[in-house]
């Protein structure tokens, strides 16, 4: 089920994966097209951070295939660090290495996985951080800085690499609601920029906005998937529309 | 405006500042015991010790042959035992009254109460020891000697200059390792050791090529613990190397123990023990 | 509220004055008390009727002087052999916890040997492990081996105290959060990168009192190579005039040297520490 035309960034083949009896993903299938923006909701527990784990080679999986640049990624023995260079993760809890500076943060991948020289790599990374606001925060260790500078740092951190698709785990869940508009605004900057991206999270009318497609994942199963207007707004399954009913009664759309 | 509250808790501390100095200065402290004076001729009488009616004498724990044999002092057995017991007798108490303890070699000189009367252990009488400690006269003149194994490249040697370039271990305490510096004056640093266990296992496995400790000793450890070979002594110092009892500073029982002690060296006592129990132990010829 | 009012910080006169007052009431009480306490003390062991003859025995002056120079020629090998073994420690500390904390299964034995090297040298008295290797090695006569007992007191004195500071270094390494890992993994690092640049730096920092810890017990510990006879390091030249003097006033001293060395390298850790936590706060200044 790919976009109409664009060619196939990354695909998941009937992911299966449990944790001990316990299964979390049951055969999910998702095609996600490059410059695509998938969107993946749910309730906690359905899967989602899984799903991108697995993704991100964190987590092995159970059954199925993840096909990446034409080879199943996913396959016991294969470099996993050369799929993680392309593939970049930015996590609810940001995640930023506390005893290096943000300048220090952002340059250690390159550095050390991309080979990049010193100059080289502080040149890239202080000009992704001036793009996102940031450049005074070079030098601070990130204890200083807010919960929204510290999200858009771990987003730097991330595209510092510069990955061919991006995922992101929640990232504005751990943040206090006035922030969460700061880093709202990374993600839409990228999808201008073009970058292939899945997002999970709760913000229903951002992922309306911003994803070409929304998937709900329910039970570790791909419920519905479709673009924004149809899943969000007049969803076809029942599954669906009993997840966005309960959404709306927290008032979080 | 607020009125000044009563300065509880400053009054609380302070309070407990006095009590701890008033719990403090009110642990009496003992007054040290009246020294017994001897009055009369003989040193003997009216003598106090550690333990009433009895002489307690401290050696080493281990103590080693030939000055104790099988680390039973009390058997009477060796140089150092039947010297105790021989003093003893003469200061008026009887084998059954002679008790032992352990008194390590840090412990002789530490301040404050002892809890022996005399201790033995092949200690030198020194100008700087006597400042810490009272000796008796000594009951013993002693010269250290060097003990090599049999196949060292150092058996045949009777000069100090042919020793220079030798390994070589002495044991903490002792006059050897003054005199192996002052006489010898290796090229090595001289090894210390804290007793003849350890040195006799270094020189077991060549860590060292000689040990240099007073001659019964030597002797002793050529004839019985290790194959080795005494190859000499060391000639005198100016001042002969005496071995005297040890006794807490200042202690007047000491008048009584050199009573003892001469009376056994006027008698011919000493010489018979010593003869008994270190005659085999003597003999090597002196390096020059 | 108004604009211009608000923007003015509020303070009450009276009220920070009796902030100060307390304070330096509270402040006055505990300095008095304090040196009411010592100076008790002090007259306390000053007017004893022993203390003529303990401070004669302790601390003095002429023996001092006298055995200064034996005691700084000991101080040098002393620190010559704290300050080569703990690079040595540190190292073979390091690699043991993190074999420990190796899960494929290709590492399995040498988890293992991780494990029992820890427990198996940790039940052995430091001072056992100095006889062991240094009578027991030279004694086996091996061709190759050097035979200085010293060097095998030094490596026993290496082996005892690594497995003392693997076991500290894989507390640290286990108080890292998994996501710390899991962060660096996904950023294309190996698994040898993320330790070598994530966690294990995090894992020191948190881990630095305990090691800083073990690092002054190995300098005293270095007095254990005179066992063997393997040569005069401070204590020993303490206790060579100590014996032949009949006075603890030696002792004292290489007990002052010891202090010396303790008491700069825990105020620069201290300092360390500080400038970490300057670094790291959210606007800083503790309460």
């Amino acid at each position: 089920m790919s976009e109409d035309g664009g060619a196939t960034a990354l695909r998941l083949e009937n992911v299966h994966k449990a944790y001990g009896d316990n299964p979390v993903l049951r055969g999910v299938s998702i095609d996600i097209a490059e410059h695509e923006v998938v969107a993946l909701i749910g309730s906690s527990g359905c899967g989602k951070s899984t799903l991108l784990r697995c993704l991100d080679l964190l987590e092995p999986i159970d059954a199925g295939a993840i096909w990446f640049e034409g080879e199943d990624i996913s396959w016991p023995g294969f470099d996993v660090n050369a799929a993680r260079r392309k593939i970049g993760i930015v996590f609810q809890s940001f995640n930023l290495f506390p005893h290096r500076s943000v300048i220090d943060n952002v340059t250690l991948a390159p550095l050390k996985v991309l080979g990049l020289g010193r100059d080289e790599a502080e040149a890239k990374a202080l000009e992704l951080l001036t793009r996102f606001g940031l450049a005074d925060k070079a030098a601070d260790y990130p204890d200083r800085l807010s919960g929204g500078q510290q999200q858009r740092v771990a987003i730097v951190r991330a595209l510092a690499m510069q990955p061919k698709i991006m995922l992101f785990d929640e990232i504005t869940s751990a943040l206090d609601p006035e922030l969460v508009g700061e880093v709202l605004n990374v993600i839409r900057d990228l999808k201008q920029a073009g970058l292939t991206m899945m997002l999970a999270t709760h913000e229903m009318a951002f992922a309306h906005e911003v994803a070409t497609r929304v998937a709900f994942l329910d039970g570790g199963e791909v419920a519905e998937i479709g673009p924004p207007e149809q899943v969000l707004s007049d969803p076809q399954q029942e599954r669906t529309r009993q997840f966005l009913r309960r959404v709306t009664e927290a008032r979080r759309l | 405006m607020r009125t000044a509250r009563f300065p509880f808790r400053p009054a609380v501390v302070l309070a407990a500042t006095a009590a701890v100095a008033l719990v403090l200065s009110s642990c009496a402290q003992e007054e040290s015991e009246p020294a017994a004076t001897a009055t009369s001729e003989d040193a003997c009488a009216d003598i106090t010790t550690v333990a009433d009616g009895m002489l307690t004498v401290g050696t080493s724990d281990p103590a080693f042959p030939p000055y104790v044999i099988g680390n039973k002092p009390q058997n009477g057995k060796g140089f150092e035992s039947a010297v105790a017991y021989a003093v003893a007798q003469e200061m008026g108490f009887t084998a059954d009254q002679v008790t032992w303890t352990f008194a390590g070699f840090s412990q002789l000189f530490a301040p404050g109460d002892k809890d022996y009367d005399v201790a033995l252990n092949q200690i030198s009488i020194t100008p700087k020891r006597e400042k810490a400690v009272t000796f008796t006269d000594p009951y013993y003149e002693a010269a250290n000697a060097v003990l090599v194994l049999k196949d060292s490249a150092f058996a045949d040697a009777t000069t100090l200059a042919e020793l220079q370039d030798a390994k070589i271990g002495v044991q903490i305490g002792t006059t050897a390792l003054e005199q192996v510096e002052n006489q010898i004056a290796p090229t090595q640093e001289v090894a210390v050791f804290d007793d003849t266990t350890a040195s006799t296992q270094a020189l077991d496995n060549g860590s060292i090529d000689a040990i240099v400790t007073d001659l019964p000793t030597t002797l002793y450890l050529s004839a019985v613990e290790v194959s080795g070979a005494v190859v000499g002594q060391l000639p005198q110092d100016q001042a002969a190397d005496t071995w005297g009892m040890v006794l807490e500073q200042d202690n007047p029982l000491v008048s009584c123990a050199n009573q003892a002690l001469a009376a056994l060296t006027e008698s011919g006592d000493l010489e018979a023990i010593t003869d008994q129990w270190m005659t085999e132990y003597t003999k090597a010829p002196v390096l020059s | 509220m108004t604009s211009a009012a608000a923007s003015a910080p509020v303070h009450d006169p009276a009220r920070l004055a009796a902030i100060a007052s307390r304070r330096r009431r509270n402040t006055t009480v505990s300095t008095v008390s304090t040196v009411v306490v010592l100076t008790i003390l002090v007259l306390l062991i000053v007017t004893s009727p022993g203390w003529p003859a303990v401070r004669e025995s302790f601390f003095n002056a002429e023996y001092a002087r006298d055995v200064l120079p034996d005691i700084l020629k000991g101080l040098r090998l002393t620190v010559i052999l704290f300050v080569t073994a703990e690079p040595v420690i540190l190292v073979a500390g390091l690699l043991l916890a993190v074999v420990r904390g190796l899960t494929a299964p290709i590492f399995t034995p040498l988890r293992i040997l991780s494990i029992a090297y820890a427990d198996v040298v940790r039940g052995i008295p430091t001072i056992l492990l100095i006889f062991m290797f240094g009578f027991g090695i030279p004694a086996l006569n091996l061709q190759g081996l050097p035979d200085d007992p010293l060097f095998w007191a030094w490596v026993a004195l290496v082996v005892s105290y690594s497995a003392y500071v693997a076991e500290v270094l894989r507390a640290g390494l286990e108080s890292v959060h998994p996501s710390q890992r899991a962060a660096a993994r996904a950023l294309g690092l190996s698994q040898y990168q993320s330790l070598r640049y994530v966690v294990v730096p995090q894992a020191v920092r948190r881990v630095t009192p305990a090691l800083l810890n073990d690092f002054i017990a190995l300098q005293k510990d270095t007095a254990l190579v005179a066992i063997i006879g393997a040569g005069i390091e401070m204590t020993r030249a303490a206790q060579i005039y100590a014996f032949d003097a009949f006075n603890y006033t030696p002792f004292v001293v290489a007990a002052c040297f010891y202090i010396g060395l303790t008491v700069p390298l825990s105020r620069w850790a201290d300092w360390m520490a500080e400038r970490q936590r300057r670094r790291s706060q959210a606007g800083g200044g503790a309460l």
